[in-house]
């Protein structure tokens, strides 16, 4: 696979991006160089900010015009210097030898277009003697090559009807439709859930090798580049730290940034740091029978949560586990009394909040605080963080008594943010520091358990890090209760002492960490572990992936709700619910008639290739 | 003798002047720079104030009293005295147009002022509550915005009679619904982001949701759009003093001065062009000036620097 030629495909020599802002200029690329041979992947690797999303847009040309940032160096691509392109030979070039896959497909495919007629767009901006049918019929190829199942059925379908996975299918469609030598994705699987993700790079990987294309990897995740990529580039502020093979990068690091890159990425092949065991006592939180419906703007009712139990020790982290669409966040809003459930109880310290109201509601929302997934979106914009995190004090009405300004400066210091930023502006803050501010608003009312939704999904792995290991302090210097949501497994794996398994709206496995992650018995979560990128390019791709992406929840299959998606499907599984119970040859609850810790088969057909979306 | 109101009784408040933008929260030095860099924003700027302060100071400025008739001095030319002539009665058309700034700008501004505040208040209150409280308000709302504006101020007007104060009554009573339903889609966006939800998650109360979270992100659209919406007010003013049904004479209000001098458009076309030429100048500065707001306040492009 890996070309040893002696003329790179792209080769770009002593790029430097530089932007014009009013406050002055910021240099966001400093003289790359990177080279991609034929049929070679090369990841380029970095934290948000460090310019490898820049030198790849500065590379085809997608960079704002001159007055705003000027580009100097060389990008040669089969010896033609890109920059010096015209902008009609650089349209002539893109789509055709550059195939371009962006990070986020909800927003980089045309919301009132037909998915097809982009894809069929694509061709036709290159080939104008295409007729429109001929190109339709090559649009509906090239989504059955990337994934898309029956796409003939799909095709007055536009892209909000598509699931992210889909969407990005349908992104990688466009890029390989004019057959280009070179493909470019830009944080293919950030927004993706791991099933997704893993799925997404099998795709990527075939659609590479079919065409023979080089292929440059942009991302923050190391894990994705041990997957994919042959060589790798290593970016810290604009410039190239480390450029090695991947094998010698994981085996042996040479920069420092690399290694802060490698350490921070959680892995489930680390031994872990031993937990403090958690004390004999009366769960400070009870989830009893709890379901949440509600009905579908579509039609039909979502059960969004349907029957989940679950308790919180105090001083324990459970992590709660799932893919997008599982109904994790809404148990979440459930527990802080934002959603109403239409069964089921939550008690707080042994008294039913379910129907909690007036102070008693009170009493609840100051015991019990959220941290939100979206630093960007959580805090309000027209507040000072100092406002933001003073807001809990001000609506308990006990800003004055808890001590003001000199409170909300501990509460700032305790998230290691500087107090004396209060008065700024949350658009003043990087990702990470807004969620630390996030953390600090959870906080102020000195509460017993918090709630973390997604808390840092939406960070770069080094930041993730950074604000796990913050939590994890505060939770020893406070004695916190957490509840802990992701979809990434490895992360939860660090965190947390016990683990529950979430499956459209139900809990399928639940167990200590060593239980879920060293004895999973449900084949949903021994399929949700095989598919976490594993930081070893030198044994890639032998693993089973999980077919298709989470059945409607408006209409989940009968029985079993994975048995769509299971390799051990039987006819019974269509037939009876399996309860949440231990089973013979397990020491914790799982869900599955066939609950064992053997490894499931190799689902039917290659993997990723007919995902059977509802 | 004269038919005005105390200068103080009419605040000239001009919506997205410095003053306004001051109470957004937020860095406030910011949006106004980029206002003022905007060349076409600060003409718009020059023009409302320097329009401003001829309202204001109109009793300094004013060679006359604007409401005294000489008989002698009719329909004369531009001469030192009276340098833009006298109307059909004599009255010294300068003065008239200083002090007619008084009424057509105080009275549109006043009025937006007004209509502002209902149309938030409205709109805050459709789109946070939804439901009925939303249907029952929306369907006002659409009733109102389903006839042209003119035809519903003068059935306003028609009904209350004549007069100055009854056309003020008629715009604010019509011109709240577009307010109230930009509002409201902005509240109601406003209302599913993450941070209003982490403030109902702290049991913050419904008003301290809705002031303090919600309101100040949704204040910007609404100083553009009044700011866009006073040279509308102006407009309609102008209109029904030109249908006779605003400020009586010899009340300066300028849609009554083009009103009584269309008899003489023939003879002295002058003396409907300077209020024509006021009322433009206007519409044009506060035109100008909400687009330059539009941009300034714009939170792309705070965020783009």
């Amino acid at each position: 696979m890996r070309a040893a030629g002696a003329t790179p495909l792209l080769s770009v020599r002593d790029l430097v991006v530089e932007f014009h802002a009013r406050s002055g200029v910021v240099r966001a690329v400093d003289g790359i160089d990177l080279d991609v041979h034929p049929g070679e992947t090369l990841g380029v690797v970095g934290e948000s900010g460090s310019g490898k999303t820049v030198s790849m847009l500065a590379a085809v040309g997608l960079l704002p015009a001159a007055p705003y940032c000027t580009v100097r160096g060389q990008v040669l691509l089969n010896g033609r210097d890109l920059l010096t392109l015209s902008t009609r030979d650089l349209r002539a070039l893109r789509g055709r030898e550059i195939g371009m896959i962006f990070q986020d497909p909800m927003t980089s495919l045309h919301p009132s277009f037909r998915v097809v007629d982009q894809v069929a767009e694509a061709l036709l901006v290159h080939d104008s003697a295409l007729a429109d049918r001929q190109a339709r019929t090559r649009a509906l190829e090239l989504l059955e090559r990337v994934g898309v199942a029956r796409p003939d059925r799909r095709v007055r379908d536009y892209p909000h009807q598509w699931s992210g996975g889909m969407r990005q299918r349908a992104m990688i469609a466009i890029a390989i439709a004019n057959d280009p030598p070179l493909l470019i994705a830009d944080e293919p699987t950030t927004a993706l859930d791991v099933t997704i993700q893993a799925q997404i790079l099998d795709v990527l990987r075939r659609a590479r090798d079919e065409l023979g294309a080089a292929a440059v990897l942009i991302t923050h995740d190391l894990g994705v580049v041990a997957e994919l990529a042959d060589r790798v580039s290593v970016l810290q502020s604009g410039r190239v730290v480390e450029s090695a093979t991947v094998e010698e990068v994981f085996a042996a690091p040479r920069h420092p940034h690399t290694i802060t890159l490698l350490d921070a990425l959680p892995r489930l092949d680390r031994p872990l740091a031993e937990r403090r065991p958690v004390a004999e006592a009366p769960p400070v939180l009870e989830v009893e029978d709890v379901a949440v419906h509600y009905a579908n703007p579509g039609g039909g009712v979502v059960r969004a949560v349907d029957g989940v139990s679950l308790s919180l020790l105090p001083g324990e982290t459970l992590g709660l586990v799932g893919e997008s669409g599982c109904g994790k966040s809404t148990l979440a809003r459930t527990i802080v009394r934002l959603v109403d459930p239409q069964a089921g109880r939550v008690r707080f310290g042994g008294r039913d909040i379910t129907r909690a109201r007036g102070r008693a509601l009170r009493g609840v929302r100051r015991a019990l605080a959220m941290v939100f997934q979206d630093p960007y979106a959580s805090l309000n914009p027209r507040m000072t963080v100092g406002e933001i995190v003073a807001a809990p004090l001000r609506i308990a009405g006990c800003y004055r008594s808890s001590g003001g300004r000199r409170r909300v400066a501990e509460l700032l210091d305790m998230v290691r943010l500087d107090p004396a930023s209060a008065d700024r502006l949350p658009s003043d803050f990087s990702g990470g520091q807004r969620q630390r501010v996030g953390i600090a608003r959870a906080l102020a009312l000195s509460p017993r358990v918090l709630v973390l939704d997604e808390p840092v999904s939406s960070l770069d792995v080094s930041i993730q890090a950074q604000v796990v290991g913050l939590l994890d302090q505060l939770q020893r210097e406070l004695g916190l209760t957490y509840l802990f949501i992701s979809h990434d497994l490895s992360l939860v794996r660090q965190i947390s002492d016990r683990v529950a398994v979430m499956y459209l709206g139900k809990i399928v496995e639940l167990g200590t960490r060593e239980q879920v992650y060293e004895r999973p018995t449900h084949p949903y979560t021994q399929s949700l572990l095989a598919a976490v990128p594993s930081p070893h390019p030198e044994r890639r791709s032998s693993r089973t992936l999980l077919v298709g992406e989470v059945a409607d929840p408006t209409d989940p299959p009968s029985g079993c709700r994975f048995r769509t998606r299971c390799a051990k499907a039987a006819p019974e599984c269509a037939e009876e619910v399996p309860a949440l119970v231990v089973r013979e040859g397990s020491d914790h609850p799982s869900a599955c008639h066939f609950a064992s810790t053997a490894p499931p088969g190799s689902p039917a057909g290659t993997s990723g290739s007919t995902p059977d979306a509802g | 003798m004269t038919a005005l109101p105390a200068a103080t009784a009419l605040p000239l408040d001009l919506p997205g002047g410095p003053g306004v933008a001051q109470d957004l929260v937020g860095p406030v030095h910011r949006p106004v720079r980029t206002l003022l860099r905007d060349p076409l924003a600060a003409s718009g700027l020059a023009i409302v104030v320097i329009l401003g302060l001829a309202a204001v100071f109109a009793p300094l400025l004013a060679p006359h009293d604007p409401t005294v008739v000489d008989a002698t001095g009719r329909l004369a030319g531009s001469s030192r005295d009276h340098p833009l002539g006298t109307d059909e009665l004599g009255r010294d058309v300068l003065s008239r147009l200083l002090f007619g700034a008084r009424w057509s700008l105080g009275i549109a501004c006043l009025a937006t002022a007004v209509v502002t505040v209902v149309g938030i208040a409205v709109g805050l209150l459709a789109g946070f509550y939804g439901g009925l409280v939303d249907s029952i308000l929306m369907r006002i709302v659409d009733v109102l915005l389903a006839f042209p504006p003119l035809l519903l101020y003068l059935a306003v007007v028609g009904t209350l009679g004549p007069g100055i104060r009854n056309v003020f009554l008629a715009l604010i009573a019509i011109s709240w619904a577009q307010y109230a339903r930009v509002v409201r889609g902005l509240v109601v966006s406003a209302r599913r982001r993450d941070y209003v939800t982490a403030a109902v998650a702290l049991g913050a109360s419904g008003r301290r949701l809705m002031l303090r979270h919600i309101l100040p992100n949704v204040v910007s659209p609404v100083v553009v759009l009044a700011s866009l919406q006073v040279g509308g007010m102006i407009l309609a003013l102008a209109a029904l003093g030109f249908f006779g049904l605003g400020a009586q004479p010899p009340t300066p209000e300028w849609g009554t001065m083009i009103n009584q001098s269309r008899l003489f458009l023939q003879s002295e076309p002058t003396l409907m062009a300077y209020p024509g030429l006021a009322i433009s100048l206007a519409v044009l500065g506060f035109n100008l000036l909400g687009d330059g707001l539009r941009d300034a306040l714009d939170p792309r492009s705070r965020k783009a620097r």
